[in-house]
């Protein structure tokens, strides 16, 4: 059953019940329902199926009734982190071919100040100054409102879904296009897997253009529980999130490591924990043995698991851990999840199934995405054929991992210029390409420097180019004009030369070695 | 929170966040919306209250650190004013 065929089954049992608990207000599945179909009723209406539909709203009501009306029109949606600079959406509408856009109020604003966008066949949302072929409300419709159950077409599971972007290695984010049947793949796995049901209360943590709260959205409606997603201030400040789970009684929580860490650092999580959470679940990156340990000895009621996947694969493994982590253990990222293969795969191409071996991972199943918008190259690249001939698309993570002794699949880092912080996802390239792009700007590079609470922080070099007059408040400027603020480097140090190897390259490894000097 | 704050600490607060912040185009007044700020982030957050807890010798308890506290500078200036043990005790 596909992801959205599942929310109306839920809807037509639970009609009555609450769906979305968002700023004291409450939603009812059939409430919830009906504002997605009135949206279906015009996406399906102005556009053709299949076309993409640029949601740029705030984690609300209006996104999750956005997405699900989205797909009942046949049509994909494209999640926009609304923090991000306009550079940065204008692009994310204009390369997903956004026939529609979706604003909320405070997008408008932003997008009233925005040269037009070419093409718009329909602006769902108040923004008069943006030109579109047609124009409809986002406005819910009136509480009396029920749901019809239509189908306003029909949709394949090869349809796409939905596009995540995430950063690139040029500048540029790129599309991670996720069909129908990836994310049902996904999330029939993630229903068969964890017990959710109509009682249960789940935060939505994770900004929405990230592939986390696809759990916490679909999953938890088809069950009929009720949702609480978590706004951008309340998930800023660790001692106002924990307020927020245990005035709502959240039972299920799904989020990354590092927003993890600053709940046992910096709350009162330990003065009497959060007794409502039966379900933690967590993802995106590694989670030190130290704060976990803590975490799980403050919530002794809940199970915990540690998830692994990147976007292009959604979750692939699952590890549920049966107690507090010994001082310095790496939790393992487990095992492959029903119907997923992984392989280990040395630097020769060989498979690994030899446990101590070190190989990237690569992933084959039915929720391994097809790859990129409109970047069939760089789709080509991260292909892996098995000499078996494995009839699914493998997809080369660029993550490295080792069977362990007990079977499970250990996590070892990267191969490559792809960085963990906070949770995000990061290419080094995609900072150093923004860097050079900087007028006065000769050289660049972008490094990571370990950090328990972050996973890592980011540090920028920059070399003018010569009579250049650079500085680094102009150049954090020009990189929070491009650059989410979570890769928007923390220091950019402007240099006379930057060091080399004995081969030319830049000594990436002394600059780490260095940061200490930059940071002070 | 009412009442005016500790001018000295004010101006701590102020100066750290021109340091953390980074950017020339924020104008920074006592009464400045942080939530509005660019580049005031989680991770802003925190290196704020670690410069503070170091330059004014207190520690903020993590109860304290809710958007409250942090909705200006001088809101900022006077939970930290409150947690410092007068000179003369």
């Amino acid at each position: 059953m596909l992801i959205h065929e599942r929310v109306a089954e839920a809807a037509a049992r639970h009609q009555h019940a609450p769906a979305v608990v968002h700023d004291g207000k409450v939603l009812t599945y059939g409430q919830l329902f009906a504002w997605a179909e009135q949206l279906a009723e015009v996406f399906a209406g102005a556009l053709s199926p299949g076309d993409r539909v640029a949601l740029n709203l705030q984690k609300s009501p209006a996104a999750i009734a956005a997405m699900i009306g989205t797909l009942l029109a046949g049509c994909t949606y494209v999640p926009i982190d609304p923090a991000s600079p306009m550079l940065r959406r204008r692009f994310i509408v204009q390369d997903s071919n956004a026939a529609a856009l979706v604003l909320d109020a405070v997008a408008a604003a932003e997008w009233s100040r925005e040269p037009p966008i070419p093409n718009l066949a329909l602006l769902v949302g108040t923004c008069p100054a943006l030109p579109a072929v047609q124009r409809a409300s986002l406005e819910p419709p009136g509480q009396a409102t029920r749901p019809v159950f239509r189908e306003f077409r029909q949709v394949q599971s090869s349809d796409l879904a939905y596009v995540l972007y995430t950063s690139g290695s040029t500048g540029e984010p790129k599309g991670v296009m996720i069909t129908h049947g990836n994310a049902a793949g996904f999330v029939t796995w993630a229903l068969d897997q964890f017990d959710i049901n109509s009682s249960d209360r789940i935060a939505i943590h994770a900004p929405l253009h990230f592939d986390l709260p696809v759990l916490d959205v679909y999953a938890g409606l088809a069950r009929g529980a009720c949702l609480f997603p978590v706004n951008e201030t309340t998930a800023r400040f660790p001692e106002a999130f924990l307020r927020f789970l245990r005035e709502h009684e959240v039972s299920v929580l799904y989020a990354v490591p590092s927003a993890l860490t600053a709940l046992v650092s910096r709350s009162t999580l330990f003065r009497s924990g959060i007794p409502s959470l039966r379900l933690l679940l967590y993802a995106g990156e590694e989670f030190q043995a130290a704060p976990l340990a803590r975490l799980m000895a403050a919530l002794p009621s809940a199970r915990v698991f540690n998830l692994y996947g990147p976007i292009e694969t959604n979750v692939v493994t699952v590890h549920e851990l049966s107690g507090p982590p010994a001082p310095g253990e790496r939790i393992p990222i487990g095992h492959a999840i029903a119907g997923t293969e992984i392989f280990l795969v040395g630097n020769d191409g060989a498979l690994i199934r030899q446990a101590g071996l070190e190989g990237e991972i690569v992933v084959s199943g039915p929720t391994v995405s097809p790859g990129y918008l409109n970047r069939p190259e760089l789709t080509a690249q991260t292909r892996f054929v098995t000499r078996g001939g494995t009839q699914q698309p493998a997809y080369r993570t660029g993550d490295l991992g080792v069977w362990r002794d007990d079977g499970l699949l250990q996590f070892l880092g990267r191969r490559d210029g792809v960085v963990k912080t906070r949770g995000f996802r990061v290419d080094l390239g995609d900072i150093e390409a923004t860097l050079s792009a900087c007028p006065g700007v000769a050289e660049v590079a972008a490094i990571a420097v370990p950090d328990p609470e972050y996973t890592t922080r980011l540090l920028g070099f920059v070399v003018p180019a010569p009579e250049a007059r650079i500085d680094e408040p102009m150049l954090v400027a020009w990189c929070r004009h491009r650059l989410p603020l979570y890769m928007v480097p923390e220091r950019i140090s402007v240099r006379k030369r930057l060091p080399r190897t004995s081969t030319g390259k830049i000594a990436r490894k002394i600059l780490v070695s260095n940061a200490e000097l930059v940071e002070s | 929170m009412t009442g005016e704050p500790d001018p000295q600490i004010l101006a701590r607060v102020i100066a750290s966040l021109r340091r953390i912040l980074r950017d020339p185009d924020v104008s920074l007044e006592p009464d400045t919306g942080l939530e509005r700020v660019r580049g005031f982030d989680s991770h802003a957050l925190y290196r704020l209250i670690a410069e503070l807890e170091n330059e004014c010798g207190v520690e903020l308890e993590p109860e304290f650190v809710v958007p409250e506290t942090f909705a200006t500078p001088a809101t900022v200036a006077q939970a930290f004013a409150r947690r410092r043990v007068p000179s003369n005790t």
